[in-house]
């Protein structure tokens, strides 16, 4: 879509700026080692390049069950760096007036660039289509919020995915190699604790928040991120998930966060083809009830979330939604108190 | 009955590159990213959402559906959903010379009336603060919050 002209006084074009960020980049790494991660996702290699190791140790934990050895060229390169702990900075150069409200810079996201400042985690992040180059800045490596590490880059991947059938969205995954489902609502309508409920089973995870859904050839979930957050009173159902909790000091005003791969490396999977999608709904009543529903359900849990907390490309990733959706059963799972029901009923369903 | 004649003869655009919306078996989703509003239109409402979009105005979007079979009663039935749409912000007037294109849309029969439901809940959630201000790097400086 055509932006108006912003108004930047010191870099006043996408690749001017792109071009500033990335020898901002090379200023911070001078100073450290540049840490190199590989990682595989969705059959595609992703390098990660770090100007020192402090964000690498906010921002890979989640991500470290995608680690890849291999050594070929990825298919999208992102530097990351900080302020706090190489002394480079990045300077901006728009008002106010050029961010709009989601963090898009205004005249910065074209055909070849996507720009953002993601609010809340105080993260700058522009992507180079052409080049499948990307920078991400902060501040403060130490500020990364605990939200961002559970599923970091998510924007990054939002816009690598643009032109083909994969789409971060704000799902919860559980199943089996053969066939899972996709647990589809907004933020507090019993994603998580559903997702959560399953790991005392014989159900397999691939997150609870955020998936990487494809659409074609066939509905399938890539885990994403292979963290769990947890309410701090929902940890006496997990007592064995203390000494793995990422942020124990902080729980009077942060979910519990927990990496997978360190606390049940065993219930974590790659993925699998998604079988259904299944939109929670806390009843109240004990038992756990599974009623089929129309794609309108389905469609309304997933899409304004994801399409919200994605900047970009929100035409083609509402398709994606919606190419899945249409090729699945929906249903809404009525979630009871007794929530040793709720894997039981979604075992019945893909058996 | 619907009162603007202007509204049947103007030809209208989407109003915001904010409005996306996607067709599904039975209706359509149209979601305001720009307020958090979201909607459903059934197969009627969503025919004559395609038209208008589409440029084609009110007025022979009633013709359409009524050459299609529709009853006489659709007349008012289109003209007063082209007024919701309005109402809503979901189309605004499109631009002098603006030229209709081709909408591939089959009237949907038995002829339903046009409904449109719309949603709220996710408000909220899209009620963001314009950025003020920048600090002294020229980024925007606003307290955390929790996404």
């Amino acid at each position: 879509m055509a932006e108006p002209a912003s108004g930047n006084a010191l870099t006043p074009t996408p690749d001017k700026f792109f071009a500033q960020a990335r020898a901002r980049f090379a200023a911070a790494a001078s100073s450290l080692d540049v840490v190199e991660r590989r990682f595989r996702v969705a059959e595609r290699l992703l390098l990660l390049r770090f100007a020192g190791s402090a964000l690498e140790d906010r921002l890979t934990p989640a991500i470290e069950h995608l680690a890849a050895l291999d050594d070929g060229a990825p298919d999208l390169t992102v530097c990351l760096f900080d302020t706090a702990t190489t002394g480079a900075g990045l300077r901006a150069g728009w008002d106010a007036s050029a961010f709009r409200p989601r963090g898009e810079i205004v005249g910065f996201n074209t055909e070849r660039y996507r720009t953002v400042f993601q609010q809340g985690a105080d993260a700058f992040l522009m992507l180079d289509r052409e080049q499948r180059e990307a920078v991400y800045w902060v501040a403060d490596a130490g500020q990364v919020p605990y939200w961002e590490r559970s599923f970091p880059l998510r924007t990054a991947f939002h816009w690598w995915f643009e032109d083909l059938p994969l789409q971060p969205m704000h799902a919860a995954a559980v199943g089996f190699a053969e066939g899972g489902v996709l647990i589809t609502g907004p933020s507090g309508c019993g994603k998580s604790t559903t997702a959560l409920a399953c790991l005392n089973s014989e159900l397999l995870y691939a997150g609870d928040d955020y998936v990487l859904a494809q659409h074609a050839p066939g509905p399938h979930v890539y885990c994403l991120y292979g963290t769990a957050k947890l309410e701090p009173d929902n940890l006496g159902r997990f007592p064995a998930v203390r000494p793995f909790l990422d942020n124990p000091d902080r729980l009077d005003r942060e979910k519990a966060l927990v990496f997978l791969l360190a606390w049940m490396p065993g219930k974590l999977s790659a993925g699998f083809p998604i079988r259904a999608l299944v939109t929670p709904r806390i009843t109240g009543r004990r038992d756990t009830v599974l009623v089929r529903a129309g794609a309108l359900e389905a469609v309304r849990a997933l899409a304004p979330t994801t399409l919200y907390h994605l900047p970009g490309a929100e035409r083609k990733a509402f398709a994606k939604i919606a190419a899945l959706v249409r090729q699945l059963p929906c249903y809404v799972l009525e979630v009871g108190t007794d929530l040793a029901q709720i894997p039981v009923r979604i075992i019945e369903l893909l058996r | 009955m619907p009162s603007s004649k202007l509204i049947a003869t103007a030809r209208f655009s989407v109003a915001s590159p904010d409005i996306v919306w996607q067709a599904f078996d039975d209706e359509s989703v149209v979601i305001n990213l720009g307020s958090g509003t979201y909607y459903s239109f059934n197969l009627a409402g969503a025919l004559i959402w395609r038209l208008v979009e589409a440029g084609t105005t009110p007025a022979e979007a009633v013709e359409r559906v009524l050459q299609s079979g529709a009853p006489p009663e659709a007349r008012d039935q289109v003209l007063e959903f082209c007024e919701r749409l309005l109402q809503e912000a979901l189309i605004a007037p499109a631009p002098d010379g603006a030229q209709p294109t081709a909408a591939r849309a089959e009237t949907p029969l038995p002829w339903a009336q046009p409904s449109m439901s719309v949603y709220t809940d996710m408000e909220d959630l899209f009620l963001l603060d314009p950025i003020h201000e920048v600090d002294e790097a020229g980024w925007p400086s606003r307290p955390a919050e929790t996404p």
